[in-house]
């Protein structure tokens, strides 16, 4: 009696170990281990959709991946990719603007993508993803370039014909100022408050705020000095209004007042077309038209970049996922539903049909190409952003009369300097 | 047994405060230590921390000028929001303590700005004093004045950022003023009515002494609430026009977020520590002077 009780016992002890070790068996036949991929994204709004369509793609056809996409704000990205990123809690992608940030996080590519994979893409935007180590730590998945939209109901309004081809930026003001007096809007021309922006405008005087070579400041040379003059003389005259430079701190942005229709000329960027297109409407006519073109086209690229961090996940998965979305087909998908341009050489010489305003983005893509070196080497340098700051506030200070223009000068220059070091 | 029983007694206090003691030791000592750490270092996103000693304090000290400018902007702010504030909340403390009709309403009324968030009230007022479509212009306008750019002259927009968080905050201070008053004897001004003492004379020599405990309060606790300035000023003018609404703790949020100089940061957040330890200090000294009287 007492054996059979034993037995009994081991048999249903046993039971449960058969089916675990059965049903595993089965299971891991049919199905292969999953693998998540952690992609952080910061969204300029209409790419979120974008993205989730070119990953869904990715997970149909690579059931064995799940992308789990984390959205966060761009005012909080830098700092959350670095608190992630020394807790050995980073993602396995990311989103960024400036990829030096996390060099020392980074993911080498090289073993996990093709060989070919990176001469596919914009020399000048490639630059920012080679870490010093020679490592590739990522790619330029979309680009932006800056440049004026006018709108031009307001210019037929006034009977003052659009410019056209190549037109000096004092040309431009001025038939903005004349359209602004002529129908009574309250601006004429705004720029975003913003050094990217400003030094897109700029770099058709030839100037620049680094030498071609990135070694050193190119703040005080004639032409970058002659440029910035002018700009604070436009706000002095009344062209550009206060309220945008002198009157917040930060980025400002006038795309409301250009929305509004109460702005003859509005200098930003592509990557406002998508909202423009919705918002905008049947309200009035609007066009974006080439940047100044004064000694040389003026213009400066911006763009972001998928990065890749060491961490857990299988690294050939991670490059693999990474490989896709630098292909053509995701890049032209993305790029057409987002309204962005695309950093791929092959996308660039042939076009992208867009849903909307296929005719304003073309305005951009053929910029790309006139864009003169020192806007790449100024927006790809390691300072850009923080010397761009200055140059923005200091400028500020001379615009809103606090110092003189010959001061701004000195202390942005005493101020970059100290970024330098 | 009695000796267990009297230990446990004893420590009983230190292990309620323990929680308490490890967050603060957790999120204020550490970080507080680590600010001064970091001062000694020049960052960078794209180099290592380097080492540079008291640099970073001698740069903010004697090379640049903004750190000196939003200091002596945050004293001028703090002068001017602190005598309106000691003025208005004793007079709306006063008016507020006498019988009048909906005197409820009315304390509510002035208490309400305070409930708002300093986002609200900076947006809320930064409309209003748009300088082409506000609501202030267009009743400049309608009384045939010429439209002022309120926020766009450094005159004006200093004087706007005062007046707007005098608004929002005096209601918490009349509050407390109130109070002040309320806990003053009736006695007092029974006998100096048979005395033959006016009005002016019951509010010069009964109300304003006696209420120079909560007078000192409001003046130390207003004090450090504007050292602390930041959202209402960031978001009514940027700190503009230029930097002549710059403060502090702006200084710090731009060499740290937008110059990528975290040690110049805390450097600049560290001397403003010792600012406001020494406030600290001073109102806990006077609170412990009311407290021996």
């Amino acid at each position: 009696m007492r054996s059979i009780r034993l037995v009994a016992l081991l048999t249903l002890a046993l039971v449960p170990a058969m089916v675990w070790a059965v049903g595993g068996k089965e299971s891991s036949a049919a199905e292969p281990a999953q693998t998540v991929i952690r992609f952080t994204w910061f969204t300029d709004g209409p790419d979120k959709a974008a993205i989730e369509a070119v990953i869904a793609d990715y997970m149909s056809a690579n059931p064995n991946v799940t992308v789990e996409l984390s959205i966060v704000p761009y005012a909080e990205l830098n700092q959350l990719l670095a608190t992630q990123a020394s807790g050995g809690q980073a993602p396995d992608l990311a989103r960024v603007t400036e990829p030096y940030r996390f060099f020392d996080y980074a993911l080498d590519l090289t073993p996990y993508v093709s060989p070919g994979f990176a001469d596919q893409f914009l020399k000048g935007s490639m630059m920012m993803v080679r870490a010093p180590s020679g490592a590739l730590v990522g790619f330029p998945h979309d680009l932006t370039m800056n440049g004026p939209f006018i709108n031009v109901s307001l210019f037929k309004k006034a009977g003052i014909p659009v410019p056209t081809g190549k037109v000096t930026w004092e040309s431009l003001f001025e038939a903005a100022s004349a359209v602004q007096k002529a129908t009574g809007v309250p601006y004429a021309v705004a720029a975003d408050r913003s050094g990217h922006r400003l030094d897109g405008i700029v770099q058709s005087y030839g100037a620049s705020f680094f030498t071609p070579d990135g070694k050193a400041l190119n703040l005080q040379s004639a032409n970058t000095t002659g440029a910035f003059k002018y700009f604070v003389d436009l706000h002095k005259q009344g062209i550009m209004p206060l309220e945008i430079w002198a009157g917040g701190s930060g980025y400002v942005g006038g795309n409301q007042q250009f929305i509004n229709g109460q702005l003859v000329m509005y200098i930003s960027g592509n990557w406002q077309v998508a909202q423009f297109a919705s918002t905008i409407g049947d309200k009035f006519e609007w066009a974006a038209i080439p940047n100044g073109f004064n000694a040389q086209s003026g213009g400066m690229p911006g763009g972001k970049f998928v990065m890749a961090f060491k961490g857990k996940t299988d690294p050939k998965e991670v490059g693999k996922f990474a490989e896709y979305l630098g292909s053509k087909a995701a890049v032209e998908k993305y790029a057409s539903m987002a309204m962005f341009l695309p950093a791929r050489n092959d996308l660039i010489a042939s076009g992208v049909a867009y849903p909307v305003r296929t005719d304003v983005m073309n305005v951009f893509s053929a910029g790309l190409a006139m864009m003169p070196a020192t806007a790449y080497s100024d927006n790809y340098h390691l300072k850009f952003g923080p010397v761009a700051n200055v140059v923005r506030d200091r400028l500020t200070q001379a615009i809103a009369d606090e110092i003189s223009f010959d001061e701004a000068m000195t202390r942005m220059q005493r101020e970059a300097e100290e970024l330098m070091k | 047994m009695r000796m267990g029983i009297r230990r446990r007694t004893e420590l009983a206090p230190y292990l309620f405060l323990l929680p308490n003691l490890v967050i603060f030791t957790l999120f204020i000592v550490i970080p507080t230590l680590a600010n001064f750490y970091l001062g000694l270092f020049r960052t960078s996103p794209s180099a290592p921390p380097q080492f540079v000693g008291l640099e970073n304090f001698r740069y903010i000290f004697t090379v640049d000028d903004l750190f000196k400018r939003s200091l002596s902007n945050l004293a001028s702010f703090m002068v001017f929001d602190v005598m309106a504030i000691v003025v208005l909340s004793v007079l709306i403390g006063v008016l507020l303590n006498q019988s009048i009709r909906g005197r409820g309403f009315y304390r509510s009324a002035f208490f309400f700005p305070v409930m708002l968030s300093p986002v609200v009230i900076a947006l809320v007022w930064g409309w209003i004093l748009n300088n082409r479509f506000g609501l202030l212009n267009a009743m400049v306008s309608r009384i045939g004045l010429d439209p002022q750019p309120w926020l766009l002259k450094p005159d004006l927009a200093r004087f706007w950022v005062v007046a707007v968080h005098v608004w929002a905050t005096v209601g918490f201070f009349a509050i407390i003023i109130l109070a002040g008053l309320q806990s003053i004897p009736a006695s007092l001004y029974e006998a100096a009515e048979v005395d033959g003492s006016t009005t002016l004379q019951n509010f010069f020599y009964i109300t304003l002494p006696l209420l120079a405990p909560s007078i000192m309060t409001v003046s130390l606790l207003s004090m450090i609430r504007a050292f602390e300035i930041f959202d209402h000023v960031y978001i009514l003018t940027g700190g503009g026009p230029g930097t002549a609404t710059m403060m502090v703790i702006q200084y710090i949020y731009r060499a740290a977020f937008e110059l990528d100089q975290q040690g110049r940061a805390s450097a600049a957040s560290l001397v403003l520590f010792v600012i406001l330890l020494v406030l600290a200090l001073v109102q806990y000294r006077i609170g412990k002077q009311k407290e021996a009287l």
